[in-house]
């Protein structure tokens, strides 16, 4: 680059020949050669900490759902559902409070990912854990019956693990070929925080913190958020379509019929029903259950709850997901299930 | 354009190539910087492009106006002021005054037209919801209900930032420090050069513009170490600052957070905000510098103050000088009596912390900084009296603690390198920056030392230094106060409103058993570690740059690992720069 003084007014000038820069960048590109490599024969060797894969809130809750049907499990009661059962349900509190204190298990998901896959959360449990599960219980918000948030990404994750496919269609060659993979999963994830996008984000800055707390609460989660709505709503028209009567028979037919069904209807904050909502909401679960074939329709449990227990218009906040436990306990400890579990365990 | 994207390395890529083939023609080097620099500002929204251009081009004729019309600068080609002379020499003296006094009031007008232009811009786009929000409020406050529109602009990033640098220009002028510049593209490559256009340092054109208008020289050491800079300051934004975010979001999202979490999140937003901040300074001088082109530096490791003041000496030097030189000395500095530099204190960081943001979270901010200097000031004042008395001398030869040289600050020991560390160009000798650094974890690690072996870092020899009065702080408490003070200015800061200011402040007081506190302090720790790693080897040597003296094979071998975490943490999305919105 040492070239001979231009004419006139010469802009910027190179001090140094084009050569001179190989010593500066090389080392640097060697180095970085080195540590791919250096990955590549740890991963190759199994020298590496154990495999913890990055993954959105959404991945690692359907992860977990995927995985707590085959992992070993004690738990007798299966909770399943959109996220209000994921949330609303304290499922340490509510094995405490139920006769016998059993086990229970939170497989809530999320809404519009279809109730037939809330069922196979419940079957395939049973189906790895034979003679084992006394009841399951569904969950669900009134949204969640007219089904009009369809999210085939949640549906993709839940296939995907089903199928076997992993979440790992995402990374690409040169990923692999940089030795990304491996040090991203099985050494960074174990070290430092990774991006939590979405809602859970609020939440949880980690998927450590998000399976830690779901290994920590049996499965459920956690919304901490505060309800203060503008206004109060007028009543709300909810209805059930085709589709998740359809849905709610293929849900029924995923859990075997030795295994109780309950069904309940998540409440919803004081301003967003009117007290008469608790009548629509009896006929609504009345309604489902001609699909569904439940063993036990929820009907005592509250149909409103006060602003101050709830999160947002489908969560309830730590404080009303507590009082929601006890309610639900209350309600459960009537089923005629408990006699044969407390025959059983004697 | 974001630094941490993918467009912005290709269009970096296509910049050096360009700036290889135009190295013989200055003025089309010139226009190269301007058109890069108008295509990275309008990769985030064109529109404001012609805001840019307009703030310029006014200011560019301001200036000039006031070059024109008696006495004249007499300024190098490259802008600075060597001597001043009389336009025509053969004015008669009388008709020189007339003249002058002419020229004083067009001066001023045109003065004038730019700080309206300029602030009403800025007004306009960025207090104006703000200001009618809470004149709305105020009026509603004595039952007056108000409906106004708000006009809800997007607000144009790095306006603060080239606001700023452009009014610098035309008060130089205006107080002929500075001979206005006649080329209108050295002036726009100054005002828009796209390494430091929307995030700072706020370059004076004292400094800047001379670089625009000359031959400039690259050497292999200048590639070496803005290399450098670069790979050091990309990871600090992509895998320091980015990370720490996870841990500060959630919280300061939750509705009632532990105390341990809110200690351990605000404690993450201060480094945060370092690594995002002092990240992107790093890579716009590291670019300017493998252009052949110096910056000022903007973090002297703020972190390791020992006092408020010493804390805004070493954090965002361009602005904090800015507003020393164009706000503060104005309003009288120090000058006027103990009252009225406290007073403009308050309104300095007052203004100062509107200028981040128009919300009343930074005005809190301001006022709690302005609060930490009064205070501090107040107590060094008293230890100086002390001192004084002490020693027999009046307490005005030791109280006065000047902010700049002009204030009488030169060569008062201590206090004077300090303040001088503050000029846009350190000015400092070599070894004064090793002590000004070295100073306040010397102090502290004095503790760890033999009692005898305890030593400040001044350099002054044993015998000469005097000993402190009792009651003075040692270096190690105003280290942790300094420090502590300035958590919770944070804490202000990033706080969304001034309920959540309250919220978070009583959930410090209410220790609870964590939730997952645990994990959420392991990564904080784990993420600090390089970085105060890096600090402290930067003190230990008294170079910010200590790294460039690695054999080339063990900095190639760090820049390596640094460039592969840098590329692990890499998201799609690149995260904007927190003083975009500034």
């Amino acid at each position: 680059m040492n070239e001979p003084q231009a004419a006139g007014n010469r802009s910027h000038e190179f001090q140094f020949a084009g050569a001179a820069l190989v010593p500066v960048f090389g080392p640097t590109l060697a180095g970085f050669v080195g540590v791919v490599a250096l990955l590549h024969l740890l991963n190759l060797l199994n020298w590496l900490p154990p495999h913890a894969p990055v993954e959105s809130p959404d991945e690692v809750l359907m992860r977990r759902r995927f995985e707590m049907t085959r992992a070993p499990s004690a738990a007798e009661v299966v909770i399943i559902g959109d996220s209000s059962s994921a949330i609303d349900v304290e499922a340490p509190l509510l094995g405490e409070l139920l006769p016998g204190k059993p086990e229970v298990l939170n497989q809530g998901m999320y809404m519009g990912i279809g109730m037939d896959i809330y069922g196979e959360a419940a079957g395939e449990f049973v189906r790895h854990h034979p003679g084992q599960v006394k009841l399951v219980v569904l969950l669900i918000t009134a949204e969640q019956l007219q089904n009009v948030m369809m999210n085939p990404l949640h549906q993709r994750l839940w296939r995907d693990a089903m199928g076997a496919a992993g979440a790992d269609a995402e990374t690409s060659n040169w990923q692999r070929w940089l030795g990304l993979e491996a040090a991203r999963d099985r050494l960074a994830t174990h070290l430092v925080p990774f991006a939590f996008h979405g809602h859970a984000s609020l939440y949880f800055a980690h998927p450590f913190h998000l399976r830690q707390h779901m290994r920590a609460h049996g499965g459920s989660t956690v919304d901490r958020g505060s309800y203060n709505p503008a206004a109060v709503a007028g009543p709300p028209n909810f209805r059930i379509t085709d589709e998740v009567r359809r849905e709610a028979g293929l849900l029924r037919a995923a859990i075997p019929s030795e295994v109780r069904l309950a069904v309940g209807i998540a409440p919803l904050p004081d301003s967003d029903v009117p007290a008469a909502f608790r009548v629509r909401r009896d006929e609504l679960l009345r309604e489902l259950n001609e699909s569904l074939r439940a063993d036990f329709l929820l009907t005592e449990l509250p149909a409103r709850l006060p602003n101050g227990f709830a999160a947002n218009p489908f969560h309830l906040n730590p404080r009303g997901a507590a009082h929601f436990t006890r309610l639900l306990a209350a309600e459960l400890t009537k089923l005629p299930v408990w006699k044969d579990a407390a025959v059983d365990r004697e | 354009m974001l630094f941490n994207s993918t467009d912005f390395f290709v269009f970096f890529g296509v910049f050096l190539l360009a700036w290889y083939v135009v190295r013989n023609h200055l003025a089309a080097r010139n226009w190269l910087i301007v058109i890069a620099s108008l295509i990275f500002y309008s990769w985030w929204d064109y529109r404001f492009t012609s805001l840019l251009l307009f703030s310029a081009v006014v200011d560019y004729y301001v200036a000039l106006g006031m070059g024109r019309g008696g006495r004249q600068a007499k300024g190098r080609s490259d802008g600075v002021v060597e001597q001043w002379s009389d336009e025509d020499q053969s004015l008669q003296h009388s008709s020189t005054s007339a003249l002058q006094s002419v020229s004083s009031r067009r001066r001023k007008l045109l003065l004038g037209i730019s700080l309206v232009t300029n602030l009403g811009v800025l007004f306009f786009f960025k207090y104006f919801d703000f200001f009618r929000e809470s004149t709305r409020l105020l009026l509603g406050q004595f039952g007056i209900d108000v409906q106004w529109t708000g006009l809800q602009y997007i607000l144009p990033v790095g306006i603060s930032f080239y606001t700023f640098q452009t009014l610098s220009y035309t008060i130089d002028v205006y107080r002929r420090d500075l001979a206005p510049t006649r080329s209108l593209v050295q002036f726009l490559a100054y005002i828009a050069f796209f390494p430091q256009l929307v995030a700072g340092p706020i370059e004076r054109a004292t400094h800047l513009l001379p670089q625009m208008a000359r031959k400039l020289t690259i050497t292999l050491p200048m590639v070496e170490s803005g290399l450098w800079l670069f790979i050091w300051g990309l990871f600090k934004k992509v895998v320091l600052a980015d990370s720490f975010a996870y841990l500060v979001d959630p919280v300061f999202k939750f509705v009632e957070p532990e105390a341990s979490q809110t200690l351990i999140a605000t404690t993450a937003f201060a480094l945060q905000i370092y690594c995002d901040f002092s990240g992107y300074t790093d890579m716009a001088r590291g670019m300017a510098r493998m252009l052949g082109i110096e910056l000022m530096l903007n973090f002297n490791l703020p972190y390791f103050a020992t006092s408020v003041q010493d804390f805004w000496r070493r954090w965002h030097i361009s602005l904090s000088t800015w507003l020393r030189d164009y706000l503060y000395l104005p309003l009288g500095g120090n000058r006027l009596g103990g009252g009225r530099t406290y007073l403009n204190l308050l309104i300095v960081m007052l203004l100062g912390g509107l200028w981040h943001g128009a919300a009343w979270n930074f005005v809190a901010w301001g006022v709690w900084q302005a609060f930490g200097l009064i205070v501090n000031r107040a107590w060094s004042e008293s230890i100086s009296a002390a001192c004084a008395k002490r020693d027999g001398l009046k307490s005005s030869e030791t109280m006065a603690l000047p902010l700049s040289p002009s204030e009488g600050g030169e060569g008062r020991g201590e206090e004077a390198i300090q303040l001088a560390s503050l000029r846009p160009v350190t000015g400092l000798g070599r070894g004064e920056e090793v002590a000004e650094m070295q100073k306040p974890l010397s102090s502290i690690l004095s503790l760890f030392a033999p009692h005898g072996a305890r030593s400040g870092s001044s350099g002054e020899s044993a015998p000469e230094r005097r000993a402190p009065p009792r009651f003075a702080m040692p270096s190690w408490l105003g280290w942790l106060l300094t420090f502590l003070f300035t958590l919770y200015g944070w804490l202000l800061f990033r706080a969304n409103s001034a309920e959540q200011v309250l919220t978070l402040t009583t959930s410090l007081a209410h220790w609870a058993p964590p939730v997952w506190a645990g994990v959420m302090f392991r990564e904080l720790l784990v993420l600090t570690v390089p970085l105060l790693a890096m600090q402290l080897w930067q003190w230990r040597s008294g170079d910010l740059e200590v790294a460039m003296r690695l054999p080339r094979w063990a900095r190639g071998l760090l820049q390596a690992g640094l460039i592969y975490a840098t590329i692990l943490f890499w998201q799609r999305e690149a995260a904007s720069f927190i003083y975009f919105q500034f």
